[in-house]
């Protein structure tokens, strides 16, 4: 099964992404930037799902640090995001991550369409 | 079935007493009734059962007046930052649960934190506050009705 980590601190949010996407893949939860860091060292995922309103250390500073880690660069990351403004979408794919997906997720195929393509 | 996440008895009558004080205050009148569409519930119970459903419902009513002080607590202190942060989290829970009236206020309040227009954050506080007290009894009613 391959492995999914869901960086968030909103526990409605990550109850919800969990309850999604654990039929399916092997589901890790962080709360925080560094928390996921951390973890990601013991528990390389195939994927990371990053929310970027994060305590301590927001979502684009952990995308960087992953980026410039030898051991984590290259794992898609996906920016799990409430920022839904005009030209957010634009910022963020310039900023580094390999896709955008806004909450709240209404439709969790978009969501596991999106996870599929970059696992596949 | 018990809350397993914190004691709503608690919480909530402290936090809807102080909304009812505010509402006086004002002079203003809740109305009753919210568009809670019913079928999330259906949708979070295929997803992850009873259980889910009534987390879900749990979660949000623990947290929300929690966000909804944070803000007014941040407009107080001219903290900016903290009440868009509080009201960036309050626009995703409530549009997980289709709560379309607070996501929206939510959102406005979102960007006028942004633009740091406090007196023009007041009036949708207000809202927010008066939609999430309307939901409070259909959500609780809900819950109440999936542990049985």
């Amino acid at each position: 099964m391959r492995k999914i980590a869901i960086v968030e601190d909103n526990p409605d949010n990550l109850l919800l992404f969990r309850a999604m996407l654990e039929d399916l893949y092997e589901v890790t939860t962080y709360e925080t930037g560094l928390e996921a860091l951390r973890g990601f060292q013991d528990d390389k995922p195939d994927l990371i799902l990053l929310d970027i309103s994060l305590p301590e250390m927001d979502g684009t500073e952990v995308l960087r640090r992953i980026e410039t880690d030898p051991v984590l660069r290259g794992i898609p990351v996906i920016a799990l995001t409430a920022h839904a403004m005009a030209g957010d979408r634009e910022a963020f794919l310039a900023a580094g991550f390999d896709e955008y997906i806004t909450k709240p997720i209404i439709d969790e195929h978009i969501l596991l369409d999106t996870i599929a393509r970059f696992l596949a | 079935m018990a809350l397993d996440v914190m004691p709503l008895a608690y919480a909530l009558p402290i936090w809807m007493g102080q909304q009812e004080a505010r509402r006086v205050r004002r002079g203003g009148a809740m109305t009753a009734g919210q568009d809670f569409d019913e079928t999330v519930l259906a949708r979070l119970q295929r997803l992850g059962g009873v259980q889910l459903a009534q987390r879900m419902l749990a979660l949000f009513l623990e947290h929300t007046p929690k966000q909804l002080e944070a803000v007014r607590v941040g407009l107080q202190e001219g903290d900016f930052e903290s009440v868009g942060r509080a009201v960036h989290s309050l626009k995703s829970t409530s549009g997980h649960l289709r709560l379309v009236t607070m996501q929206e206020l939510a959102e406005n309040i979102e960007r006028l934190a942004m633009a740091k227009q406090r007196e023009a954050i007041l009036g949708p506080l207000h809202d927010l506050e008066a939609a999430f007290a309307r939901v409070v009894p259909i959500l609780e009613k809900y819950w109440s009705e999936l542990d049985t």
